[in-house]
């Protein structure tokens, strides 16, 4: 007769026998008293193993729990509290670089309506390039003013 | 009139809007569950307790990520089990037990301190095994979960829950089946 070898008595111990060698088991320990005998030693593991139990009575968690986040403000606002702020932020971010952008802009704007009451900007000399002292020379390039063209100095 | 209990999944909606008492209430109905298993792996009540209390503290933070994939139970198990393991792994050297397992065995009759000895033998066989299989062997044995749970509070494929299961077994037989207990 076939015994219960001992990779089917630990399957059986952990629940991983499949219902087929379950039954098989069971049948088969009805029969054999060697088996048997060794089912009994099996389920007297079981039951030292139940013999291990936790008391948690004594120890409360919910309470610290609740006191860490009541007192971590700044991590545990609200979420509503957390978007408000956000997108509080990001609107303050717009304004502030739409008033630099627009504080340049007029700035460039008095600058070039001044040059040209003087006469100084031409079409050919925008006031952007007369700040850095340059002035189209074709449609697409520059041509910089201040440096005399080499071969063009006079004696 | 009293309020009738929330559903875990209410809960974790009220956490998730930053709901501090949501969060009391779900941490006091699972912390005997939480403790349970961390005080198992560990085996020592004050990392138990710290351990619990950061996975609470996680569930408040990530509680909007949450889709429902997995049960809000096996969810914080996971939660813990991860936790559990990054304790271990960082205090290797410095991990002391505490041996008063046994408050369910105060009274001091011969029976009484026979299963208290048998029951810190069972502590110490649990302790001793490898960190998977002793994960593996707690969720099954004393959390009572099954395979695809333990599968989904692990990350780990249930065929390998099942051979870290049947070499855990296979281990504490051999220890305690040397145990004599009547």
């Amino acid at each position: 007769m076939k015994h219960i070898n001992e990779t089917e008595w630990n399957a059986f111990l952990a629940g991983t026998c499949t219902p087929d060698l379950a039954a098989w088991i069971d049948e088969h320990v009805e029969q054999c008293p060697q088996c048997r005998q060794r089912m009994q030693s099996i389920r007297d593991v079981e039951d030292k193993l139940a013999l291990w139990q936790v008391n948690t009575a004594d120890h409360d968690v919910s309470t610290k729990v609740m006191q860490a986040v009541l007192n971590d403000s700044s991590g545990f606002r609200p979420s509503w509290h957390r978007r408000f702020v956000s997108y509080a932020l990001k609107a303050a971010a717009v304004i502030l670089i739409g008033f630099l952008l627009g504080s340049w802009a007029g700035n460039q704007s008095a600058q070039q309506y001044i040059a040209k009451q003087d006469g100084s900007i031409t079409e050919m000399q925008p006031g952007y390039l007369a700040a850095i002292d340059l002035q189209f020379a074709s449609g697409l390039t520059w041509s910089v003013l201040s440096d005399t063209p080499s071969g063009t100095e006079g004696p | 009139m009293e309020k009738a209990p929330q559903s875990d999944k209410k809960l974790i909606e009220q956490i998730a809007v930053g709901n501090p008492e949501a969060l009391g209430q779900f941490a006091l109905r699972y912390q005997d569950t939480a403790l349970s298993l961390a005080y198992r792996n560990t085996q020592n009540w004050t990392d138990a307790e710290d351990i619990v209390q950061e996975a609470f503290i996680r569930v408040f933070k990530s509680a909007k990520s949450y889709k429902g994939q997995s049960g809000i139970k096996t969810w914080l198990y996971r939660i813990i089990v991860n936790l559990c393991i990054d304790h271990q792994r960082k205090n290797k050297s410095s991990i002391s037990l505490d041996t008063t397992t046994t408050d369910l065995f105060s009274q001091s009759s011969p029976d009484h301190l026979e299963a208290q000895e048998t029951a810190a033998l069972v502590q110490k066989a649990v302790y001793e095994l490898p960190e998977r299989q002793r994960i593996a062997l707690i969720l099954h044995r004393y959390e009572n979960l099954s395979h695809s749970e333990i599968s989904e509070s692990t990350g780990w494929s249930r065929s390998t829950i099942e051979s870290l299961l049947v070499r855990a077994y296979e281990k504490l037989r051999k220890k305690l089946e040397k145990v004599e207990f009547h």
